[in-house]
């Protein structure tokens, strides 16, 4: 309510605007793909061809990274013969930033036209059966982090009030994501992700086992619904960390 | 059950990294 009496949520759209009309130009052409790389994973940038980047306090509005190993650079190009789209490192709700301000990125990629966003990171294991640096594919999430990047003014732009979760994390792209990692031969758990808002290195767990997850961690917003609005994909690929 | 180091996740991380780019290398190059 505070925020909508204050306005904030159309000073949130115009800044995103902004940030847009700011990069755009200095695209060579529209990105179609997005990844938000996650702790210690900073290997697409050198496999951008052709393309460009900026530092992200170089970007209108873009809060600082803080976390450690997260570079805090947007960079752009081809890879695969696709328009790709990376944020080297993320904003965390435990870095004090808002869930409106962590996934801005995903809002201005969405803006530029990237329609399949995917997002890695390392997360604690929570399944007994999972081994320190398995790879997981995440299925579904379970927010318990008390907010919601969707909360708030509805912006009618972006998406409906109440966007279809159901498929979040998109069947199509998960299906692929399995069969390329059977014909490459690599391990490829699947899982539910619990979002958490601390920067826990240590849980142990048991509460949430009962939920049926598989992975806890605090290092993706909970919103991947935010580009489903737009007929976009999402498929989240978890790093490996186990604890 | 001890915290664990940024450095203890940063070094797994970098050890699984190669899989993950390959992967997802491999996903960009098979869709159309």
């Amino acid at each position: 309510m505070v925020e909508k009496e204050l306005g904030l949520s159309r000073t949130y759209q115009e800044q995103v605007e902004e940030c847009v009309r700011f990069i755009g130009p200095r695209l060579t052409a529209p990105p179609s793909w997005g990844i938000i790389l996650g702790t210690g994973q900073g290997v697409w940038a050198a496999r951008l061809k052709g393309g460009g980047g900026l530092a992200y306090q170089e970007l209108p509005h873009f809060p600082p990274a803080t976390s450690p190993s997260h570079a805090g650079r947007l960079g752009w190009g081809q890879v695969a013969g696709k328009e790709v789209m990376v944020c080297q490192g993320r904003f965390h709700a435990y870095e004090g930033y808002s869930l409106r301000q962590v996934t801005f990125p995903v809002r201005v990629m969405a803006s530029l036209g990237v329609k399949t966003l995917i997002v890695t990171n390392a997360a604690g294991g929570l399944n007994p059966l999972f081994k320190t640096g398995d790879l997981m594919l995440i299925c579904d999430h379970i927010n318990l982090m008390g907010d919601n990047p969707l909360a708030g003014e509805n912006i009618d732009a972006w998406g409906p009030r109440f966007p279809d979760l159901s498929q979040a994390y998109d069947r199509r792209l998960r299906e692929k994501t399995e069969t390329v990692a059977r014909r490459l031969g690599i391990g490829l758990r699947q899982g539910v992700y619990v979002a958490v808002p601390a920067p826990d290195r240590r849980r142990r767990g048991g509460h949430v086992h009962g939920a049926r997850s598989h992975r806890g961690g605090s290092c993706r917003s909970p919103g991947p619904g935010n580009l489903g609005a737009q007929q976009s994909q999402s498929a989240g690929c978890h790093g490996p960390h186990r604890h | 059950m001890a915290p664990i180091a940024i450095e203890t996740i940063i070094d797994t991380v970098a050890r699984a990294e190669p899989q993950l780019v390959e992967l997802l290398l491999g996903v960009l190059q098979e869709d159309s």
